[in-house]
C-alpha cells in the first residue's frame, strides 16, 4: 500500500463533522486528472468524481448522509439519498416501492465489509464485499471491484452478485450514475443508437424519464461538454444490462442508468414476468466503464 | 442559492476529514474546494500547513517520500525534522528557529524549528459568497523558554483562484523572544519539470555555498531529476512593487502556474531551494524574515527579529493560480 504518493494513489479518510460524522471515504487519484471519492459505508458507491478539478456528479440537497439514518419504509430512501456520481440501486430490488420492496433497494445504505487495495503497474484496484441480507429474507452478496487506470482516464465498476441463501431471490440492479453542475452545464447526451439529447437547461420542475432498451455487443452513451472540452463515455454490455434510463429531475440532476430489468415495483415486475431471480449459489456479473477525455 | 446544484458541497466548501491509516492516522485535514478549480488540503495537526494543492486537477506541490506523518512522531533532535518532513505545498518553519540546527545562547535548536510539527490548538472556518476562510492558532511554548502564539488565517477566494495567508506571531511570554519565520513553499511535479519556467525578479542573488555560487547562472533552470543531486540554495533580494515582492512558476506542459506575492516589509529575505534529485524533486520558494542559516548565524549578522512581551509581527503572502503563461513571464 502506497497511501500518499505524490500524484496518484489512495488515501483513507473519516468525516469529522455533520450528519456524516464517522463515515469512511477512500480517495483515489490516477495522476492523469481523475479523482474518485468512494463511500465505504455506503456500498463503496462514488460519492464524488472530479476530472481536471471539474465536479462531474450531483450532490443532492441531503449532502453526505450516514447509512444509520436510512429507513426502508415508503420513500425513506430519499432522506439519505446523496446522489454522488454513483448510487447503486439493488440488490434484490431496484425500482419503485410497494408493500414488498423498498424504493431503489437497500444496498446503497449498507456499509462495506472492509476492503482490499492493490496497486499494479497500470491501475489502482479496490475490492470489497457488501451483503444485503435479512433473516428469512434475501441473502445476496455483492463482490465489487473498482479499477482506476493509471495509464488513461478510465475506471470500471465490476459487480458480481451471488445468492448465498438457500432459496430463489429476486435480483434487480440499476446504476444511478449522476451528472451535475458544472459538467452538466451546456452538455449534450448521445444515446447508444446515436440519438441526441441536449441536457441543459433542464426541464423546469418535475421530472423527465427517457427509457431505452439496448442491444448489440456493447452500448456506449456519451456526454459532451464542448465548453469545458470534456467528454464522458459510459460503456456497458446490453447482454448484462439491457435497459437504460435517462432520468432528469429539477434544475440540477441528470442520471444515466443502465439496469438489468425495467424499473417498476416488484409486484408489477412479477405480474409482467419481468422479475429477475437468482437460484441458490447462482451469481451474475455486471460491468460498467467510464472513459473521460479532455481536449487541451 | 445556485439552482443548478443540490448541496453547496457539490462544487465548493470545506470538509473536515481524519486520516485512517499509516503514520498519519488520526490527523485532521481540512479539504477546501473553491468551485473554480482550486483544491487545498490543510493539515490541522501540523500547523494548518498546506499538505496538498491542486489547480484544475493538476498537482502543484511536492509530497515527500515520508508522506503524512502525525506530529507525535516528531523528533526534535538535530535533523530529526526530515523524518516528518511531508513537504506538501507549504511547511512553515519557525517560530524560534529556522534553518540549520545549531546552539544559540545556550539553546539547542532543531532544523527548521518545531512549529510545523505542532497541532493547532484551536481552529474555525467559515464560508461566505466571496471566500472560504480558515482561522487557527498554533502555540510554540516551553516552560522557562519562549512562548509564542501564531494566529493564522487562510483565505481562499471563490471568485478568483487566489489564496491569502495572513500570519501574526504574538509573544505571549514574559520575556523578549526570537521570532523566525520562513514559508517553505514546495513546488512539485507536474508543475515542476524541465519544461517549467521560474521567474524571480530581483535586485541581487547569491549562492549559499561556493558550489551554488559557481552555478548561479543556472539557478532558475529546472533540470530533470538526477540521482545524487546535491541541493543548492540561492538567496535573493526580490523586487517589490507597492510593498509586495513577487515570483512565479509556470509549466506549459500542464498550462498552469502560480504567482507568489509577499509583503516585503516583514518578509524581507527569500531563499530558492533547488533540489533536483530523483524522488526528492522539488523547488522551494521561501519568503521569510530570515535566511535558513541557523539562529546563531542570523543573530551574528544582526538579522534576528526579537519580539518584546505582547509584541506582534504580521506576515502576508498571496498565491494566485493561473492558466496564462504571460502572467508569470511578465513579472
Amino acid at each position: 500500500m502506497n497511501p500518499s504518493s505524490l500524484t496518484y494513489g489512495v488515501e483513507e479518510y473519516r468525516l469529522k463533522k455533520g450528519y456524516g460524522k464517522g463515515m469512511r471515504f477512500l480517495r483515489l487519484r490516477n495522476g492523469l486528472g481523475l479523482e474518485l471519492t468512494l463511500s465505504q459505508d455506503r456500498c463503496m458507491d462514488l460519492f464524488r468524481l472530479a476530472f481536471f478539478g471539474v465536479n462531474m456528479g450531483y450532490l443532492s440537497s441531503n449532502g453526505v448522509m450516514p447509512p444509520t439514518a436510512y429507513s426502508d419504509r415508503g420513500y425513506g430512501f430519499t432522506q439519505t439519498y446523496s446522489g454522488g456520481f454513483l448510487t447503486t440501486c439493488g440488490l434484490s430490488h431496484m425500482g419503485l416501492c410497494d408493500g414488498e420492496a423498498p424504493l431503489h433497494g437497500r444496498v446503497s445504505n449498507i456499509p462495506c465489509e472492509g476492503y482490499s487495495y492493490e496497486e499494479t503497474e497500470t491501475a489502482l484496484v479496490v475490492s470489497v464485499r457488501v451483503r444485503e441480507t435479512a433473516v428469512f429474507g434475501e441473502q445476496l452478496s455483492l463482490h465489487r471491484k473498482i479499477t482506476l487506470s493509471k495509464t488513461e482516464n478510465v475506471f470500471s465498476v465490476s459487480d458480481t452478485i451471488q445468492n448465498i441463501g438457500s432459496k430463489a431471490t429476486p435480483c434487480g440492479v440499476l446504476y444511478n450514475y449522476n451528472l451535475g453542475y458544472p459538467f452538466l452545464s451546456g452538455a449534450t447526451l448521445t444515446f447508444p443508437k446515436g440519438e441526441e439529447l441536449v441536457l441543459f437547461p433542464l426541464p423546469e420542475g418535475g421530472e423527465e424519464v427517457h427509457a431505452k432498451q439496448v442491444s448489440g455487443k456493447k452500448a456506449c452513451c456519451r456526454v459532451t461538454n464542448a465548453h469545458l472540452g470534456i467528454k464522458a463515455t459510459l460503456t456497458f454490455l446490453p447482454e448484462q444490462l439491457p435497459y437504460l434510463y435517462c432520468y432528469r429531475h429539477g434544475a440540477d440532476q441528470t442520471a444515466l442508468e443502465p439496469a438489468n430489468m425495467p424499473s417498476m415495483t416488484r409486484g408489477a415486475a412479477r405480474e409482467n414476468g419481468l422479475l429477475k431471480e437468482l437460484a441458490p449459489s447462482e451469481s451474475v456479473t455486471y460491468e460498467t466503464t467510464w472513459t473521460f477525455q479532455k481536449e487541451r | 442559492m445556485n439552482k443548478y446544484i443540490g448541496h453547496p458541497h457539490q462544487i465548493s466548501g470545506i470538509e473536515e476529514l481524519e486520516l485512517v491509516r499509516g503514520k498519519g492516522k488520526g490527523m485532521t485535514l481540512l479539504e477546501i474546494r473553491n468551485g473554480n478549480g482550486l483544491q487545498l488540503t490543510l493539515s490541522a495537526d501540523r500547523c494548518m500547513d498546506l499538505s496538498r494543492v491542486t489547480y484544475k486537477g493538476r498537482n502543484m506541490g511536492w509530497f515527500s517520500p515520508v508522506g503524512y506523518v502525525a506530529p507525535t512522531y516528531y523528533d526534535d533532535q538535530g535533523a530529526g525534522f526530515l523524518k516528518s518532513f511531508t513537504g506538501g505545498f507549504l511547511t512553515t518553519c519557525g517560530l524560534t528557529a529556522v534553518g540549520s540546527p545549531c546552539t544559540d545562547e545556550g539553546e539547542t535548536l532543531p532544523l527548521h524549528g518545531r512549529i510545523s510539527n505542532t497541532p493547532c490548538e484551536d481552529y474555525s472556518y467559515e464560508e461566505t459568497d466571496e471566500a472560504l476562510t480558515v482561522r487557527a492558532t498554533v502555540r510554540e511554548a516551553s516552560v522557562f523558554g519562549h512562548q509564542l502564539l501564531l494566529h493564522r488565517q487562510v483565505i481562499v477566494s471563490k471568485k478568483e483562484n487566489t489564496v491569502t495567508l495572513l500570519d501574526t506571531v504574538e509573544n505571549v511570554g514574559a520575556k523578549s523572544a526570537p521570532c523566525m519565520l520562513l514559508y517553505h513553499f514546495n513546488m512539485g511535479y507536474p508543475l515542476l519539470s524541465e519544461s517549467a519556467k521560474l521567474v524571480i525578479p530581483n535586485h541581487s542573488v547569491v549562492g549559499r555555498t561556493p558550489e551554488a555560487q559557481a552555478d548561479i547562472a543556472r539557478a532558475l533552470t529546472v533540470e530533470a531529476p538526477q540521482a545524487d543531486y546535491a541541493e543548492q540554495c540561492f538567496y535573493y533580494d526580490v523586487k517589490e512593487q507597492d510593498g509586495m515582492a513577487s515570483c512565479g512558476i509556470y509549466n506549459p506542459e500542464i498550462q498552469a502556474g502560480l504567482i507568489m506575492s509577499f509583503d516585503k516589509k516583514n518578509l524581507n529575505k527569500f531563499t530558492q531551494w533547488k533540489q533536483m534529485g530523483e524522488h526528492e524533486y522539488v523547488m522551494g520558494l521561501e519568503p521569510g524574515n530570515c535566511l535558513p542559516d541557523g539562529r546563531d548565524a542570523v543573530r551574528q549578522r544582526g538579522e534576528l527579529t526579537l519580539l518584546n512581551p505582547s509584541e506582534t509581527v504580521s506576515f502576508k503572502t498571496v498565491l494566485t493560480f493561473t492558466d496564462t503563461e504571460s502572467d508569470i513571464t511578465s513579472l
